[in-house]
């Protein structure tokens, strides 16, 4: 399998503080990773980073043999990476299907002309639009909702509507950033098999940040632990788990 | 052709608030564009409209250019502004934004105090009357038209997307710079457009009358019609151009007031189980405006006439606290004929 992304010895230092230090990391193509790590240890920076949100001080990062070290987010988002939010950003005043609709037309575009004389060419296209963003809501069992108000959803909700509008851009590689976060374990099951799905079905690659340590010792095939900015431990979960390092780094030191 | 037709019933004078109505009107859904879809808060607009005044005025009065290419012309002019302002706008957010469009305006004002050609503070006059009911009604319902299919259509929807959260729509994709400019552009277009419809309507422009009164004027129109809705701000721009108007006399205010008190009473009851209690209210209501009118009749020629504009101010007040999300609010009417059932 070829390498999906690569990150390779990225720092990331706001005014002096290190919050990535040297992070190198490869993620095949169909992998599902996992990110842990304890509160404050620089796990969203590197979804920053690699989401193009904020650039890297040093290093590179290249994604399916592009390099989109100082890309924009807009543009990064276009060459296939999409990704979620810790604390939800959802279009709020926007509609469920709307939501979804900004996404896909991403790659189904027309033009300003097209759209202010009311071509035929934009009722098609149009329509396109709607059932493209119908059939992930489908998939995402919100179809129902669909002209709903985003922010009138529940929360457990509200986080499948951010995976479906992440899915409407047909990215390749997905960045969760804390999926199950608040979620209450029926809806942690539901969303852990709806990830699974997406990972074998779709054969998408995903990254995911998780708290939740069933989520991760249930889906995630490696594990990466941050600590600090800097990798700690590395491999299957089970293994990752038993690591005093790890241990440490969550519980403190076992002789202090 | 439809205005000599008018003629015959109503007075000139009538005329021209209905004409004013619609230049406003297009003032007010342009800045919709930026302040209400793309979630900047622009309060510059005057300059914009500055521009597309003094191009158009200048061209038809120096330079004999045909009405509606000069038009055309100022149109593009104040785009070109627009683009202009629209860059530097991106680096900044809220009241930073605000306190740069509005310096913006005030540049422009003063570079025509200043600019001989168009007569500098002196102002420029001669100008024809070719603003007739006709050509503004007509170019006011193709700006409606037009913006009203750019909001509903993908770019609409990124403009909202942007409003509501700038990271995730960069993130799926949307250049947010790229479409701060662009709304910046549009506005300023249909701005400059309005612009010169109101300077060969008023027959005589000066710097003066695109101060910041000016502008704040047509962000009163949407603020009071609802944001992010063409049809708030379509009605607001109706609604304060004709209000003051209508503030000048006796039967003016009498009408008003029934009119404002109508809209509270729908309003405040918009559940139809409150039936009883509507009826009752708005009877109380209606009677007490009788006696006010009946009785009062010295002390509102008097005074209320002469205090319009407290009056007018106290209107918006009051409309602020009961009825913050603007007359019209999120309601959406659709064109039926133009616009396909599913949309």
């Amino acid at each position: 399998m070829s390498e999906l992304l690569t990150l390779d010895k990225v720092s990331k230092s706001f005014n002096g503080l290190k919050a990535v230090d040297c992070f190198s990391l490869a993620l095949k193509s169909k992998e599902l990773v996992g990110l842990i790590g304890p509160n404050g240890a620089g796990k969203t920076t590197i979804f920053n980073l690699i989401s193009g949100l904020i650039e890297p001080t040093e290093g590179r990062i290249f994604f399916d043999g592009w390099e989109i070290t100082h890309l924009k987010a807009h543009q990064i988002a276009r060459l296939g990476i999409a990704r979620t939010f810790q604390n939800i950003r959802l279009f709020k005043s926007l509609t469920v299907l709307e939501n979804v609709m900004t996404a896909c037309q991403l790659r189904r575009g027309y033009t300003i002309f097209e759209a202010v004389s009311r071509w035929p060419t934009f009722y098609k296209k149009e329509r396109f639009l709607r059932e493209e963003a119908m059939e992930l809501l489908a998939e995402m069992n919100l179809a129902d909702k669909a002209t709903w108000r985003a922010d009138s959803l529940p929360y457990g909700e509200q986080r499948r509507l951010e995976i479906a509008r992440a899915l409407a851009l047909e990215p390749k590689l997905l960045l969760l950033d804390e999926p199950a976060a608040g979620m209450n374990p029926t809806e942690t099951h539901e969303l852990m098999e709806i990830i699974n799905k997406l990972n074998t079905e779709r054969g998408l690659t995903i990254f995911l940040i998780e708290h939740d340590m069933k989520v991760v010792m249930g889906i995630c095939k490696r594990v990466v632990v941050l600590d600090y900015g800097v990798i700690i431990a590395e491999g299957p979960p089970e293994k990752v788990s038993l690591d005093p390092k790890v241990i440490e780094a969550y519980l403190g030191e076992v002789n202090a | 052709m439809i205005e000599s037709f008018l003629l015959n019933y109503v007075s000139s004078y009538y005329l021209e608030i209905v004409i004013l109505m619609g230049i406003f009107i297009i003032a007010a859904i342009s800045l919709d564009i930026i302040n209400g879809y793309a979630g900047q808060f622009s309060i510059g607009h005057a300059g914009f409209m500055a521009v597309g005044a003094y191009t158009a005025a200048f061209l038809t009065v120096h330079r004999q250019v045909p009405f509606f290419l000069s038009l055309l012309a100022g149109a593009l002019a104040s785009c070109l502004a627009g683009i202009a302002v629209g860059f530097p706008a991106l680096r900044l957010r809220g009241d930073y934004l605000a306190i740069a469009t509005l310096g913006f305006a005030e540049i422009i004002r003063i570079f025509f105090v200043n600019f001989e050609p168009t007569g500098g503070a002196r102002g420029l006059a001669g100008i024809a009357r070719y603003s007739t009911f006709d050509w503004v009604w007509f170019l006011t319902v193709l700006s409606f038209l037009v913006l009203y299919f750019f909001t509903r259509s993908s770019f609409g929807r990124s403009l909202k997307a942007l409003r509501e959260d700038e990271t995730a729509a960069a993130c799926i994709g949307i250049p947010t710079t790229r479409y701060k400019v662009l709304a910046f552009a549009i506005s300023s277009f249909f701005a400059g457009l309005s612009g010169g419809l109101f300077a060969h309507s008023l027959l005589f422009i000066d710097p003066s009358s695109f101060g910041l009164l000016r502008s704040i004027e047509v962000l009163l129109m949407i603020v009071l019609g609802g944001m992010g809705n063409l049809w708030g701000a379509a009605f607001g721009g109706a609604v304060l151009t004709i209000l003051p108007e209508t503030l000048r006399d006796y039967s003016g205010i009498m009408g008003t007031l029934a009119v404002v008190l109508t809209l509270g009473f729908v309003l405040a009851y918009p559940e139809t189980k409150d039936r009883f209690r509507f009826f009752l209210t708005s009877f109380l209501g209606f009677a007490a405006l009788f006696l006010l009118g009946y009785f009062g009749r010295n002390f509102i020629l008097i005074y209320v006439s002469q205090m319009r504009m407290i009056v007018y101010s106290a209107l918006l007040i009051i409309m602020m606290i009961f009825r913050p999300q603007g007359l019209i609010g999120e309601a959406k009417f659709r064109l039926p004929f133009l616009v396909k059932k599913d949309e």
